[in-house]
């Protein structure tokens, strides 16, 4: 017996989207395979499977263990973890502005991490310590990353649910708490010494070398949870798609999903720019690639929007080492200069993506 | 699946839009809810669908009590379709499978794909199956949100302006599917709706409202030329032709 003629054309779409999916885990497959081969010194493959024998030796091996495999990995848990927070927000506040940086959820984060850094920098100086490491203890950095970025979440789900903020005035509140914490972030910078300078405006340059392999499993544990979770709430986001009220009829409890949402993908943005720092673009074009390949069931859009977000970091991490080389130019600058062109296409020129 | 609101109270922070609000809504019936912009008419349905809460006053789903039934439950037995709709990228067989979010909360069952398939073609739909809801007409589209609302599998099923933005064709044609599917599923049918005649062509009852009251509710018989006149604050006649009604401004 053959399935009716509607169920037919949806499982071919269905299969037409999962070759999508292939096709963007094999690119990044292909691209980290390029980003671990890229650099300075040159690495075989034979480099690569020594990795799996005894402990690395040889000079090729420890670049690869030490240098290239965190830097793939954390453009990996970057990437993702932007541009699925990218896509939620985009999902629940209707709006396809949205992202971790258009609405200074990523600056928050940042002056979060500015202060911890000045806060940790004093505490060594009273006890007269010398040559500050302020990725010592992170967990207080991060502690307040989380924090300012939640601050500014919580604005913005106020603000949502304001009956008269329409999905413009979100975004124009969001880039003014921003450019609002760019500010605190500036002040913070003039009072700083040289050292807290150095490391204060290292955020700027959002760069996915600089976490080590703890903190990679840190994020790691944030972005694959994060991921999960709104995976398993896609039929709930379909539901969203449809609008609030129409979810409400729908049995979904549709404040729960918007806060719980905010909040798992403020996590995940604090917790990557307090390692990584600010990178913007890959939250906002990201999804918007997916959404003009695949549509907006949630169920092939975010794993897609996933994909593509690893992809788009790696890849700038590639031409960030490429493009000026021998100078490493970090991701977070590439994202930027990258991402201005592409949304402008996504914008103007695409296939309509725009509504 | 009858439908009594009782004693029902409701206000936008100080404005008063229903007070004392009483009515039925019977199965396999359809109900037009008529009155000016403001009267309460959106705000009614609402309540029903539990998007709104109401001061004082209950809904009863039969002898249940709408208040102590969970968001799921509820979903089960009563559709809502909202006046002004979103329209995401999905295609038309993906947007309607959304009506099965009461029934799961991980994936969609084989079982929901034949629900939708069935739905599509007993509303004649099925060539839209794999189009993009933005690709649609206003009338095709409108046929697709109570479809989706249909995939429920509800008992009552609430309907915002209906043919609000539409053409006659298509006003007509949403109106007799969904009166087709009131009379052969016994389904309880509420709507909103500013076109009085169109009302009085499908609705089999009519509920006047008039500053969040019921200035009239029944049958046919209750549109009268003075009650319509105090309920649209205009002169009208009631005129008969061929055994119809036909509402004109005097």
């Amino acid at each position: 017996m053959t399935a009716p003629a509607g169920i037919d054309l949806y499982h071919r779409r269905r299969r037409r989207r999962q070759l999508w999916l292939a096709g963007a885990a094999l690119l990044l497959a292909g691209a980290a395979l390029v980003a671990m081969t890229t650099g300075a010194i040159s690495v075989s493959p034979d480099d690569f499977l020594g990795l799996f024998g005894e402990a690395p030796t040889g000079l090729a091996q420890r670049v690869i263990w030490h240098v290239r495999l965190p830097r793939v990995v954390g453009a990996l848990l970057g990437g993702t973890g932007f541009a699925v927070a990218g896509m939620v927000l985009q999902a629940i506040l209707r709006n396809p502005l949205a992202s971790p940086s258009t609405l200074g959820i990523s600056q928050g984060a940042a002056f979060g991490a500015a202060c911890g850094i000045m806060l940790l920098s004093l505490g060594d100086a009273a006890a007269g310590s010398q040559g500050v490491q302020l990725n010592r203890s992170p967990a207080l950095v991060t502690l307040l990353a989380f924090g300012c970025s939640l601050a500014t979440t919580a604005c913005i789900v106020g603000l949502a649910a304001l009956r008269r903020a329409g999905r413009e005035a979100i975004v124009l509140a969001g880039v003014a708490l921003g450019a609002f914490f760019m500010a605190g972030t500036t002040v913070i910078q003039y009072f700083a010494d040289e050292t807290q300078l150095a490391s204060i405006v290292q955020w700027t340059f959002g760069d996915v070398s600089r976490a080590t392999w703890p903190e990679l499993r840190a994020i790691a544990v944030v972005v694959t949870a994060g991921t999960g979770y709104f995976f398993s709430q896609s039929l709930r986001f379909n539901a969203l798609l449809a609008g609030g009220d129409v979810a409400r009829s729908l049995g979904v409890a549709v404040s729960r999903l918007r806060l719980g949402g905010m909040v798992v993908a403020a996590l995940m943005t604090a917790v990557i720019v307090t390692f990584f720092g600010v990178i913007s673009f890959i939250g906002l074009v990201a999804p918007h690639m997916a959404r003009m390949l695949v549509g907006e069931d949630a169920r092939t859009l975010l794993p897609l929007t996933a994909l593509i977000g690893a992809v788009l970091l790696l890849g700038a991490d590639v031409l960030g080492r490429l493009l000026l080389a021998p100078v490493v130019l970090p991701a977070g600058v590439v994202t930027a200069f990258m991402g201005t062109p592409v949304f402008l296409f996504l914008l103007f020129g695409g296939r309509g993506s725009w509504r | 699946m009858e439908v009594s609101v009782a004693d029902l109270c409701f206000a936008y922070g100080r404005r008063e839009v229903l007070n004392g609000f009483d009515c039925r809504l019977q199965p396999g019936k359809l109900t037009a809810i008529l009155g000016i912009n403001g009267a309460g008419k959106s705000t009614l349905l609402k309540i029903i669908a539990c998007l709104e809460r109401p001061r004082a006053g209950t809904v009863m789903l039969d002898d249940e009590d709408l208040a102590g039934l969970s968001p799921h439950r509820l979903a089960r037995r009563l559709g809502y379709v909202a006046q002004h709709h979103v329209v995401p990228r999905l295609t038309v067989f993906e947007y309607l499978l959304i009506g099965r979010t009461p029934y799961r909360s991980r994936r969609y069952a084989a079982m929901d794909e034949h629900i939708v398939a069935d739905v599509l073609a007993d509303m004649g739909l099925t060539a839209f199956a794999d189009r993009w809801l933005g690709e649609l007409s206003g009338g095709e589209l409108q046929q697709v949100v109570i479809a989706r609302a249909l995939v429920q599998r509800p008992r009552v099923l609430l309907l915002d302006e209906p043919t609000g933005n539409l053409d006659l064709k298509n006003q007509v044609a949403v109106m007799a599917a969904v009166r087709e599917r009131a009379r052969r599923d016994e389904l309880t049918v509420a709507f909103s709706i500013h076109d009085i005649n169109l009302a009085a062509r499908f609705a089999d009852r009519f509920l006047l409202l008039r500053d969040g009251r019921v200035l009239a509710a029944g049958g046919a018989e209750v549109l009268a030329a003075e009650t319509l006149s105090r309920v649209y604050d205009v002169p009208l006649t009631v005129h008969r032709l061929d055994g119809r009604l036909l509402i004109l401004p005097a």
